[in-house]
């Protein structure tokens, strides 16, 4: 039996209501529940079923179309409005545009610096299964974090631990002379390798194997760079260079140049096997921390299953070790790895500093845009009241204000990108690294700007559209317009955060830089000025007695020292230390570095006990040791002059105490520290030279060494140099940070600008009467800037306690540090009062100064 | 030279024409399922019927049409008929497009529609 009237399915019914949103949708459904009952009659339900699902599918396009058509036509309107507005009130919209399109740039700036920073190592294949076997040791109850690890933990790994699926050594093989035809340099940055390391690794070979490369034990991979210098346009592969004037290495691979964003940087790779066979490691010793072991896991092994496994590891082999082993992931080293020269803390935090700086930047000037067009809402309430009357809810109204700031960011976007492009390349250089717009995809940049910008509009436009799409029609529309008090307290307190932001922004830049002018200028306990230091490479320390008597000879030379450990980077240490009456139980790291007689003297640190090094006592060439205070607090004797200490395998007797000097960089506490004389181990020659006649006295030496060394050629660094490049990623961040606050600075006095012009255009009138009622032009300019410095004073008293609380946290990262003086924040505080006078005074005088004649005239 | 009036007047869609023509035949008839067959009888094409719906707003939201709540049917399950009429506007628009089609047509003669055949 069939049904005289079918109905339609349900849910179809429903579904059209939604699409067809108008209010008049249930005749549609009505006219579709018609031809349905009329096909269902037909040819029955089924066919009418079809139908009426066929009718919803070709519903969805076409009420696409529709809802885009409408809309379209509405962005129209906005867009030719919000554009006629720009071109109408040129000043206004500069300074929104400019504000925007600088804090977009600082953004933009910023993200790429981000994205490359978290880019690093991330090109690897197997990127996220590669760890470096990292040591905590344990000493009298503190934890030493130890990254280097003993020369067959990488192979013992492999073979016993089925996780570790594959495992390389990398020992930085020092400069090494190659020499090839008329060609020869020191080369530095090579580093020793297992044959995995290619493997593991992705650097990848333009020629060559990479399963094979490293095989032979005389066998090289070169850099592109590299085999160009050497070969020039000739085929590398199968040369041969002869290394250390000893071995002769055949190029077996060459690598695509190292890029920039990985931690491992390196011009060459020999095989680990060669140093083996010169006897450079100590293949049984596991209780020595040498060389790096980076190791790979199976895919999707947590490392945690894993580091459970190695923790003891190290206990297998030598039972009374105090070393655990854990693993670090390999892509975390460059922004999480807290310990190591020259690194500072993690860049991590860099990364976090600098994000915050983008959005304050982007913040302020979206703070400029509320300001502004709030303040000028005057201008726009006839035309909101208009839309009211024709029949625009606020909802239109909140849309097309949201729609206009949306269009200014848009327009300010194509001025950032414009900035940023013309910017890049110097940034890059800032930033000691080469930046691109290419650090991410087309399409992952494409909807990053669209993402960002649309972001600035919708938060710039947030307040101005609820505040402006309030308005009563028939107040405005009857010319009551307002007092204007109703944003005006919004307005100051947006005010004041823009400019507690500003100050914030200086005073931390101001600690940044303070701290580290204290680091650089700080009494080190040694005069790092005027010295030379001269590498002693492979065979050319056994000339060194004769190179130092030959430089005695001439008056540029003041004196002349050893070291096997630069005195900026004294790392080695080990725990073994003893002496009488030290208690059994207790150990301890104490730093150690082999020297030349006259260190003392040539780097100028104080004795304050006992003697130096000498000569004259045979017995200093292997007995002896100096140590400093930190040690002899230790041994905590009246003087510890005579006493018996032995370290590392040499056992002697204390000479001397030298006064506490820094040997690492300033992050890190003077540690103990002992030295003594042992010609054997030197690595440096280290020069003293008069200030004056720099240029001879190196003349001199470099003849000097053509003499006793004519093989090797000659090179010098400046210790103070040395010194400072273990800085200048902090400098370079410090002038970054430096650059960033200054506009945001500029941005927020834009906003202010703009801001006191306005309130000078408002108060035409009153300050028209209050002219002709007597007041001066001083009396007038006080009273329009007046409330603007108080505004900029509250925001002092909000910066102050916030930039001291996270300063005073920043400073604590360092073991040493400035003092945070009152006179940075009261130093903050007159900048910002003085760029605020600079921004509204102007404005000020020139309202104060108007004839009032013509300003009461202007209706 | 025929003058080209109503220089404002849109150039409306195909659709949109036959719409509004329709109605005019219709006369007191017009509503959607109406309109929508109307349509599918004089050009022999399946159409959507929603796809009647959208330009019948946009035609309203212009002006040309006029629209009021009519009468339900047992059929409709009660749901009422929207009776769409043409305003002055969109008998003008219609008028217009008449006008604009002759001189766009003129002079061209029928058989020239019919290729013959080469070969």
């Amino acid at each position: 039996m069939k049904k005289n009237y079918t109905t339609p399915p349900k849910f179809g019914h429903w579904l059209l209501s939604r699409i067809y949103g108008g209010g008049d949708h249930f005749t549609l459904i009505g006219d579709f529940g018609e031809v349905y009952a009329e096909i269902a009659n037909d040819k029955g339900e089924t066919a009418a079923s079809l139908w009426y699902w066929g009718q919803i599918l070709k519903l969805i396009p076409l009420f696409l179309s529709n809802s885009i058509y409408w809309s379209v036509q509405m962005i129209k309107n906005y867009l030719k409005v919000a554009l006629r507005n720009i071109r109408r009130h040129k000043g206004f919209s500069f300074i929104n545009i400019a504000g925007l399109a600088i804090g977009l740039a600082c953004c933009l700036l910023i993200t790429i610096w981000v994205l490359d920073e978290l880019s690093y190592d991330k090109f690897h294949e197997n990127a996220a299964n590669l760890y470096r076997v990292e040591e905590d040791q344990h000493y009298s109850g503190r934890i030493f974090y130890v990254y280097v690890t003993p020369y067959p933990l990488g192979p013992a790994l492999k073979a016993e631990i089925p996780e570790i699926i594959d495992a390389t050594r990398i020992v930085w093989t020092g400069g090494l002379l190659f020499k090839y035809e008329d060609h020869t340099f020191f080369e530095d940055s090579g580093r020793a390798v297992d044959p995995s390391f290619l493997k593991m690794f992705t650097y990848p070979l333009v020629k060559g194997d990479k399963n094979t490369a490293l095989d032979s034990p005389f066998s090289v991979v070169l850099s592109e760079d590299l085999a160009e210098k050497y070969f020039g346009e000739d085929e590398p592969i199968g040369k041969v260079i002869t290394l250390n004037n000893q071995y002769e290495f055949t190029v077996t691979g060459v690598l695509e140049n190292i890029p920039h964003n990985t931690e491992l940087q390196f011009d060459f790779l020999v095989p680990y096997e060669i140093l083996k066979r010169t006897g450079q490691t100590q293949e049984e010793d596991f209780g020595s921390n040498s060389i790096y072991t980076f190791v790979q896991l199976p895919d999707g092994t947590p490392p945690e299953q894993v580091n459970q496994k190695i923790f003891g590891f190290i206990r297998t082999k030598l039972p009374e070790s105090r070393t655990d082993l854990r693993l670090m992931p390999f892509t975390k080293l460059h922004l999480h790895q807290f310990f190591g020269y020259e690194k500072g803390a993690g860049a991590i935090q860099y990364v976090y500093i600098f994000s915050v700086i983008a959005f304050i930047v982007l913040l302020i000037a979206c703070i400029n845009f509320m300001n502004l067009s709030t303040a000028r809402s005057a201008n726009r309430a006839k035309e909101v009241g208009l839309r009211k009357v024709v029949g625009a809810v606020k909802g239109h109204l909140v849309r097309q204000f949201y729609g206009e700031s949306v269009v200014y960011a848009f327009i300010a976007l194509i001025f950032a990108i414009g900035i940023v492009t013309l910017l890049l390349p110097a940034f890059s250089n800032l930033a000691s690294k080469t930046l691109s717009w290419s650090v991410a995809g087309i399409e992952t940049i494409l909807i990053g700007l669209l993402g960002i910008t649309l972001f600035t509009g919708l938060v710039a436009g947030s307040y101005p559209a609820m505040f402006l799409s309030a308005f009563q029609p028939a107040r405005v529309l009857k010319g009551d317009l307002f007092s204007g008090s109703g944003g005006s307290l919004f307005r100051r307190v947006l005010v004041v955060v823009q400019f507690a932001l500003s100050i914030l922004l200086i005073i931390g830049t101001a600690v940044v830089y303070q701290q580290q002018n204290y680091i650089k200028n700080m009494r080190l306990g040694w005069d790092k000025e005027h010295l030379v230091y001269i590498p002693l490479r492979a065979d050319t320390r056994k000339s060194y007695n004769t190179l130092k008597q030959e430089l005695f000879q001439n008056p540029q030379v003041l004196n002349v020292t050893g070291t096997s450990q630069l005195p900026t980077h004294i790392g080695s240490n080990s725990s073994g230390a003893q002496w009488e009456g030290k208690d059994p139980e207790f150990s301890i790291l104490i730093g150690v570095n082999a020297v030349d007689f006259d260190f003392a003297e040539t780097l100028r640190i104080e004795m304050v006990d006992g003697r130096s090094f000498s000569k004259e006592y045979t017995s200093d060439l292997s007995k002896a040791w100096i140590v400093n205070e930190e040690v002899a607090k230790l041994i905590d004797k009246d003087s510890v002059i005579g006493e018996r200490f032995s370290h590392v395998g040499v056992d002697g007797t204390i000479v001397g105490v030298m006064k506490n000097f820094h040997y690492q960089t300033l992050k890190n506490k003077i540690e103990p520290l002992a030295i003594n004389v042992n010609p054997n181990l030197l690595n440096y020659m280290i020069v003293r030279i008069p200030p004056e006649g720099v240029s001879d006295s190196l003349g001199f030496i470099e003849k000097t060494w053509k003499q006793v060394i004519p093989t090797y050629p000659f090179e010098y660094r400046f210790m103070d140099d040395r010194y400072d490049l273990m800085y200048r990623n902090e400098e370079r961040i410090g002038i970054l940070l430096r650059y960033f606050a200054i506009l945001a600075v500029f941005v927020a006095c834009l906003g202010l600008f703009g801001l006191a012009s306005f309130m000078a255009e408002k108060r035409t009138k009153e300050i028209g009467i209050r002219k002709i009622l007597g007041a001066n032009v001083t009396q007038v300019t006080r009273l329009l800037c007046r409330e603007f410095f108080l505004l900029v004073f509250v925001a002092n008293v909000i910066a102050w306690p916030t930039a001291y609380f996270i300063m005073r946290k920043w400073l604590q990262s360092y073991a040493y540090r400035a003092d945070m003086g009152y006179f940075v924040f009261i130093g903050a505080m007159l900048l910002a009062l003085f760029v605020a006078i600079l921004s509204v005074g102007y404005q000020a005088v020139r309202a104060a100064r108007a004839n009032p004649a013509d300003s009461l005239r202007y209706e | 030279m025929v003058e080209l009036r109503g220089a404002s007047m849109e150039i409306l869609t195909k659709l949109e024409e036959l719409i509004l023509l329709s109605i005019w035949r219709l006369k007191e008839n017009a509503y959607g399922t109406t309109i929508y067959k109307y349509i599918e009888e004089a050009t022999g094409k399946k159409l959507s019927l929603g796809g009647v719906y959208f330009p019948l707003d946009r035609l309203a939201k212009k002006g040309y049409l006029t629209a009021y709540i009519g009468e339900a049917t047992p059929e409709r399950k009660g749901l009422s008929k929207r009776y769409y009429h043409l305003t002055a506007r969109g008998v003008q628009a219609l008028d217009e497009i008449k006008r604009v089609n002759e001189i766009m047509w003129a002079g061209f003669p029928e058989m020239a529609l019919s290729f013959p055949e080469t070969g």
